[in-house]
């Protein structure tokens, strides 16, 4: 019963003291950290999930097995049992030709895919659904002009030895892997595809089981065919749906990550910031009741109540708040997301809710147990509410392991704010010292200003390691941001190759270099042999001896082996024989590319054997390369010396960037196909409008994030700026009356600000550029970049943004007369 | 009948550290024996820094000292843990200080009714409104400590002091910040409430002349406590 009246009491006093605004720091704080953890967590939940759902109706389902066998039973039916939506489809290239009825038409090259009614299970409505035993065919859209198909009347298309009537054509964002892919495509019914006599033994076919459903369960069921690590299956997903997507992906990922960390860690200081202010109040209140004769549970539990219940209506409107910015977004970003799939919103309410609570009570944590442990005589001797620097860095544990229960794998983010919070605390305590120096040697109401600032170290401290880290933080995500958008964009320049010629026999190569050429197409073939390897130091190499995937992958396949004298300039040198070792040995080189180096651990030196079609060459490696995927330039794993001895299979390929006013890929497949059958003609340009879309919606949500942090960062700014305002007052409150003109007041007042801000600036820009260059380089993998200006922008930008705050919130005390400032403050 | 007594033999006290040859041990108070009946009202004069509120807080059990007993409403406080003297202080005791310890956040009503929440006590606000009336503030209720005088606050203190209608108030230096004035209303309000509630009182002060209003009135020298003697003074 008393706990229950405690708990009335706790709640009578909270609401008191809400209606005079006595909890607005602290509440405000929790509102900022409960918003932008919600509209941070729903935007990320929101752009992450329309982007994968994006992704999933490229690949046609969320995931997709694939294998040159008929895939086993049991994945369907455990993808069956576990609720989700199967479909199959079947794929071979061959070849298409237009049935006249008085000759016979052009030949061209087609993927055909037989697939079962429910395919596909993600799409927009372009994809035809194919009814079972169809004796129709459905041909995309590029394949009408190119073999002059039309629907009325009806062509009439043979495929292998039966005829199909042509149904209708159909646009396909789905894009396939392989060179396969790159055929434009055909569908027919699965159970008509065996009619067509195409499969068998010479055929490539390429098996698909297709599935949809619940993101849990399509986890589970994705989880559990890699896991079986069957070496025939390849497994795709949208989470990562290809290389060259997977790594923008992962880096957008990270990113939002980065920022939902930001925002709970930016809101956090704001609470502590708040907290200390509180503690001298909680304290006077605590040793007063305590000399009252109230016990310490009991004190606890009135205290408890009312930071619990601040916390869980705070959090509550923050929620709100966050969901309700985030409605108000909604038209925006659906001019962003095709097609828009809005996160959860409960979760994501429960998560924001706890987050607020769990923030306020892991940052007010010191303060509260501090002033709990108040001793009544504190009433009559005064005690220091010094609030010592282990207090705050105990506080910035406790936030940490927070931040560290909700984001498994973010480690190194918690780990950098920790290490950032120590030295930002040693370079503070040096910045102090250099004041208190300064000081002394400073006059007028500069040395004014200074001594404002020392007069109270321990919060000055504070104060700069939570502007500093907040700054940091901005900085930080500037610095990343900034690398992101710079490196998608130079990865993706405006004559990115989008058109691969590929399969070039040697007697074709000049009548290809002609037809190019007479396109107005300056390109080099690229001489290529198909290999695999299969002996490293002479030590046979096997798939089944790898621990991954695509260790296992790789070496089951041939690989697209380039043979140069020297690998592409466009290609990074890591590391090179020097010409000593380069005597040791005569056999001829190969160059190799860096993650297939270290897939398999090799070195300098070693030798490497591959089989060219029962042919076996070996070759020594001279040097590793780095290559960038995303260029969409002619990489390759391995570069070999040509070696005018070997019969090597040799077939040319290049790429380059068409120009559309002069020709299309259409024209020139058909020109390639009259002048030079057999070799094709690869249009890329659909994967990389894939990517570009992807990359602008990641960008966007990127700078949506960055912009609602720093919004949040302000107002932890403007709470660091309140938290010393009483002591900051009462010496105005000296200095006019010792008849100090307003005008003197006004320039110590913000000269404290500026000084403060720029200090803080300065700690920040020196820690972020160091992190966010370790960042760039280990864990976005891309180039750091260092920005001298970071230093001069993140002091000027302290100073000024403090100034202002300082002027916004203190002007109207740099006005009152002295005693209206006494009245209000003394 | 209850008695509350005091035996304060000696005290001594772990001071600060102020200065590098300091020895950090400072004994404050020495083979101090006080004994207060109920109903009496007691004042302690002495000099700043004399250890008037250190023998305040341990006749109020807010301290302990580091020998000898004190002994509040027939209890050993010596023997009790902090919660217990809490309990203690509870049921009887009430204070007002020389800052008025006031909720500068609370209004003069707010301020008063709180150790009436505090206890759950029945009739709070009206109790509370008796209490300010009393003591001439009837018309300030909703202002905060900020916008009353200095004898306004220490009003709402006595009013916060005697609404609980405790058995014995502490009082430290309660007019030590008022004027002369000011302080002579607050002192006669004191005496007033006194008289009328029948509260015991124990006044520390360094007001010789109002030390004297008391039925006893000792001084506190070199860490003794001694009858007061103006001859001595």
């Amino acid at each position: 019963m008393t706990k229950l009246n405690d708990g009335r009491t706790a709640v009578r006093w909270l609401w008191r003291g809400l209606k005079k605004g006595d909890w607005l720091w602290l509440m405000l704080a929790v509102v900022i950290a409960s918003a932008t953890v919600t509209f941070v967590e729903r935007l990320g939940d929101t752009a992450k999930e329309s982007m994968v759902r994006k992704a999933a109706m490229n690949l046609g389902a969320d995931t997709v097995l694939e294998s040159s066998r008929p895939i086993a039973d049991r994945w369907r039916e455990q993808a069956q049992s576990l609720g989700l939506s199967v479909a199959e489809s079947q794929t071979l290239v061959t070849m298409a030709q237009v049935a006249h009825d008085d000759e016979a038409g052009e030949f061209q090259m087609v993927r055909l895919k037989g697939v079962t009614p429910e395919v596909p299970l993600r799409a927009t409505g372009g994809l035809p659904r194919i009814p079972s035993g169809s004796s129709q065919v459905w041909a995309e859209q590029a394949l009408m002009p190119l073999m002059g198909l039309q629907t009325d009347p009806a062509s009439r298309i043979v495929l292998g030895e039966k005829t199909f009537e042509l149904a209708e054509a159909y646009t396909s964002d789905q894009a396939g892997l392989g060179m396969s892919a790159f055929a434009y495509e055909m569908r027919i019914a699965l159970d008509r595809l065996k009619d067509t006599g195409l499969k068998g033994p010479g055929s490539r076919m390429t098996y698909s089981l297709s599935v949809a459903g619940e993101a849990e369960a399509v986890q589970t069921f994705t989880r559990a065919v890699r896991e079986a690590e069957s070496p025939n299956l390849e497994v795709r997903s949208a989470q990562s749906p290809s290389e060259d997507l997977g790594q923008a992906l992962d880096t957008a990922w990270q990113f939002l990550d980065l920022a939902g960390l930001s925002a709970v860690l930016v809101a956090g200081l704001s609470i502590l910031i708040a907290s200390r202010f509180y503690l001298g109040r909680w304290q006077n209140m605590i040793a007063l009741m305590r000399a009252l004769g109230a016990t310490r549970a009991r004190i606890t539990r009135l205290f408890a109540v009312q930071l619990m219940a601040l916390a869980l209506g705070a959090a509550l409107l923050g929620v709100l708040l966050g969901q309700a910015l985030f409605v108000a977004i909604t038209p925006l970003l659906a001019q962003y997301f095709d097609p828009l799939v809005l996160g959860d919103w409960l979760g994501v309410s429960a998560y924001g809710l706890l987050m607020g609570v769990l923030v306020l009570w892991s940052f007010a944590w010191q303060a509260f147990r501090r002033a709990v442990a108040t001793p009544p005589v504190a009433l009559l001797k005064s005690i220091s509410d010094a609030v010592p620097v282990g207090h705050w860095l105990g506080s910035l544990g406790l936030i940490l392991l927070v931040m560290a229960l909700i984001s498994a794998g973010s480690w190194w983010v918690l780990g950098s704010v920790a290490v950032m919070a120590g030295l930002l605390y040693l370079a503070s305590e040096a910045l102090i010292w250099g004041l208190n120096r300064w000081q002394g040697r400073a006059s007028g109401w500069l040395k004014l200003s200074i001594a404002a600032l020392t007069r109270s170290p321990g919060l000055v401290k504070i104060q700069l390691m939570s502007i500093g880290l907040v700054l940091f933080v901005l900085m930080l995500m500037t610095f990343v941001r900034a690398d992101l958008m710079t490196n998608w964009q130079l990865s993706l320049p405006a004559d990115t190759p989008d058109t691969f010629v590929v399969n070039v026999q040697p007697d074709q190569k000049n009548a290809v270099q002609t037809l190019l050429q007479k396109q107005g197409i300056d390109t080099e073939l690229v001489p290529m042999a198909r290999g695999r390897l299969v002996a490293v130091d002479d030590q046979p190499i096997r798939a089944e001896d790898q621990e991954t995937q695509r260790g296992k992958r790789l070496l089951q396949r041939e690989a697209n082996i380039a043979v140069l004298e020297t690998p592409p300039d466009y290609n990074r040198m890591l590391a090179q024989r020097s010409d000593r070792e380069r005597a040791k040995s005569d056999l001829p080189q190969v160059s190799v590319e860096k993650g297939i180096a270290e897939l398999y651990g090799l070195q300098l030196g070693q030798t490497l054997t591959f089989d060219f079609s029962g042919q076996r060459q070996t070759y020594v490696i001279d040097s590793l390369r780095e290559v960038s995927w995303q260029s969409f330039r002619l990489n390759f794993f391995f570069v070999i010396e040509p070696q005018p001895e070997a019969a090597l299979p040799i077939s040319y390929l290049s790429n380059f960037a068409i120009d559309q006013s002069a020709t299309t890929p259409q024209e020139l497949m058909q020109s390639m196909g009259r002048e030079a059958p057999g070799v094709l003609v690869i249009d890329a340009g659909r994967i990389m409008d894939q990517i570009q879309t992807i990359m602008r919606q990641a960008s966007w949500a990127v700078s949506g994030l960055y912009g609602f942090t720093l919004a949040a960062s302000l107002i932890v700014l403007l709470t660091a700026t309140m938290a010393s305002q009483q002591s900051r007052i009462q010496s105005w409150l000296l200095l006019r009356t010792i008849g100090a003109s307003q005008r003197t007041v006004l320039k110590i007042g913000l000269m404290e600000f500026a000084l403060l801000g720029a200090l803080a600036g300065l700690l920040a820009a020196t820690f972020a550029q160091i992190t966010g260059m370790l960042i760039s380089q280990f864990v976005l993998e891309m180039t750091p970049q260092l920005s001298p200006l970071l230093w001069a922008i993140s002091v000027v930008l302290g100073s000024v943004i403090l100034v202002v705050m300082g002027w916004l919130t203190q002007r109207h005390y740099l006005r009152l007369s002295p005693s209206a400032m006494a009245q209000k403050w003394g | 009948m209850d008695a509350v007594g005091y035996e304060v033999p000696e005290q001594r006290l772990e001071a600060e550290k102020t200065s590098a040859d300091a020895t950090g041990t400072l004994r404050i108070l020495k083979g101090c024996a006080l004994s207060v009946q109920r109903g009496e009202s007691v004042s302690i004069i002495g000099r700043s820094g004399s250890g008037k509120s250190t023998l305040l807080s341990l006749m109020a059990g807010l301290a302990l000292p580091t020998e000898g007993e004190v002994h509040l409403l027939g209890q050993c406080l010596n023997r009790l843990q902090e919660d217990e003297r809490a309990a203690v202080r509870a049921q009887a005791v009430g204070f007002v200080f020389q800052n008025f310890q006031l909720m500068p956040s609370m209004t003069a009503l707010e301020n008063v009714l709180m150790p009436l929440e505090l206890f759950q006590e029945a009739n709070a606000r009206e109790r509370a409104l008796a209490a300010l009336e009393k003591v001439g503030l009837a018309e300030r209720l909703h202002h905060r400590p900020a916008q009353l005088s200095g004898g306004e606050q220490q009003r709402v203190a006595l009013a916060r002091a005697f609404v609980t209608e405790p058995e014995i108030l502490f009082a430290d230096e309660p007019t030590g910040n008022l004027d002369e004035t000011t302080a002579g209303h607050i002192q006669q309000l004191l005496f007033d409430l006194n008289a009328h509630t029948r509260t015991t009182l124990v006044l520390v002060t360094h007001d010789k002349a109002f030390a004297r209003h008391c039925q006893k009135a000792y001084q506190l020298m070199h860490g003794r406590l001694e009858i007061l003697d103006d001859e001595a003074e």
